[in-house]
């Protein structure tokens, strides 16, 4: 009798499951205190990261930390501006959402590694809805919140197979030689349309134009930065790192373009202990859908 | 058997499952050993075979229940309840019948019944999941690969076992569990 359920539940179709999610969730909560604890043994055992002793590290993260909110009302400025011009009504004017940064750590990960999946211990309760965005140290991206319970929440890594594509921009020069240019802006950037490869890394095509000189193509380097610009997420990880280009190689499909790998900050995004939720005030405050 | 001490060791060893198994893993193809298994192993090596039914669908059940399954599209995850109980419970009963050949005290008599018990779950886990794929559920499945990495996943869990064992096997009196089963026509004579 069990086993013609637990086939007929097999075979199911997957909308049909989503009760079972609660009970998956009740599952990892009563674990968490295990999980919790060998999990940061296991990250003690194998780091997500092996950060180099560097003096001036905390220096680059704050430099990092302020060329984000640049580079974020940089872009603020330019969506006002276009909504400006499009509605000519102040009224419908958004003001910039403040963003509420909330540290979480990761008590568990799935029993199956196929799954790229961490709980995360913040919930609805904490203000957490899906597709809330999730990072490492407030500045890598990491992934998005999937699924949310009253008190942890499922984050899929933008690492993962089956988070599907990703749209970010090569930032080719990161302050303009003459300091007239914004950065990011106009042809210092390239678009590029990232998929998971499975190890870690990012992999796919970069955008073909012209240098503005007429010297020939822009051309992504190792070495260079990548953020996010996909209209698919919500507004508070645009410009967010995804990434450093490693390799660039020609496309073997279109001469004319070329392919890069992107490697996260961080080597094992799978393996952070702890997350940190960027959340709108708006958003954690009357419980408002976040706005793409 | 004891079964206060069977969740309490299942509850610790999931722990472990959710805990150390990215830290344990072997390359991108997700290779990882289970925690579980070899309790799971330890438990059809010595309890009778009711007994081992259940506790194969109480420890199968939990690691569904733990395996939020991701889905294209963004689409949020689903939690499938069936097969890893249905893969346990086959491999329960392959240990059931294969524990009569075996001496039940040696250590390596666990890591190799750890390793075919979950070889035969990984397959069943593997079958139910390409069914799934075929029929229409959006995930990012390739059987062959899948099924290569879990096979290795069987052989890491074996060393695993190999290593458990040494606290298992002392630990199976506490469990209720015998070292041996008593003889078909007469009792061992102490």
């Amino acid at each position: 009798m069990v086993v013609v359920l637990l086939v007929a539940l097999s075979v199911l179709p997957a909308g049909w499951l989503r009760w079972a999610s609660w009970f998956g969730e009740l599952a990892t909560t009563l674990v968490a205190p295990v999980s919790h604890v060998s999990g940061a043994v296991g990250r003690w055992l194998r780091p997500a990261e092996r950060r180099a002793v560097d003096p001036d590290a905390a220096l680059r993260e704050q430099a990092e930390h302020f060329e984000l909110l640049y580079r974020q009302q940089v872009e603020e400025t330019r969506r006002l501006r276009e909504l400006l011009s499009e509605l000519q009504l102040q009224r419908d004017l958004s003001p910039g959402d403040a963003v509420r940064l909330l540290a979480a750590p990761v008590v568990a990960t799935s029993s199956d590694l196929t799954s790229g999946i961490l709980r995360v211990r913040a919930g609805s309760g904490d203000g957490v809805e899906r597709n809330a965005v999730a990072t490492v140290r407030g500045l890598q991206l990491l992934g998005r919140v999937v699924g949310v319970s009253s008190a942890t929440c499922s984050v899929q890594p933008i690492v993962a197979k089956a988070a599907g594509a990703i749209q970010g921009r090569i930032i080719l020069s990161e302050v303009a030689e003459d300091g007239s240019k914004p950065l990011g802006g106009g042809e210092e950037a390239l678009l590029c349309v990232l998929d998971p490869v499975g190890d870690g890394t990012l992999r796919g095509l970069v955008e073909y134009r012209r240098a503005p000189s007429g010297d020939g193509p822009l051309l992504p380097k190792p070495g260079q930065v990548v953020r996010l610009d996909d209209a698919r997420w919500v507004r508070e990880a645009q410009a967010l790192r995804i990434g450093i280009v490693r390799s660039v190689a020609p496309s073997a499909t279109d001469a004319q373009r070329t392919i890069v790998v992107v490697q996260p900050e961080i080597p094992r995004l799978d393996r952070v202990g702890e997350v940190v939720l960027r959340l709108t005030r708006r958003e954690a405050e009357t419980g408002e859908a976040p706005r793409r | 058997m004891n079964w206060l001490g069977f969740a309490i060791l299942a509850w610790f060893l999931l722990g472990l499952e959710l805990g150390l198994k990215p830290a344990l893993g072997l390359g991108p193809a997700g290779i990882a050993p289970s925690f579980v298994f070899p309790l799971l192993t330890l438990v059809a090596m010595s309890a009778p075979p009711a007994i081992v039914h259940w506790a194969c669908l109480s420890l199968g059940v939990m690691l569904d229940l733990t395996f939020p399954i991701e889905l294209r599209d963004g689409k949020p995850p689903i939690v499938l309840l069936g097969p890893y109980a249905l893969g346990s419970l086959l491999a329960g009963q392959l240990i059931v019948t294969m524990r009569g050949l075996m001496i039940r005290r040696n250590p390596l008599t666990l890591a190799f019944l750890c390793t075919c018990g979950y070889a035969v779950c990984q397959v069943v886990v593997v079958a139910i999941f390409t069914l799934r794929h075929a029929t229409g559920t959006p995930l990012l499945w390739d059987a062959p690969e899948q099924l290569l990495a879990r096979l290795g996943s069987a052989l890491y869990t074996g060393v695993l076992a190999l290593v458990m064992a040494l606290a298992l096997v002392p630990a199976a009196p506490w469990l209720g569990l015998h070292a041996a089963a008593p003889r078909r026509f007469a009792t061992r004579r102490s």
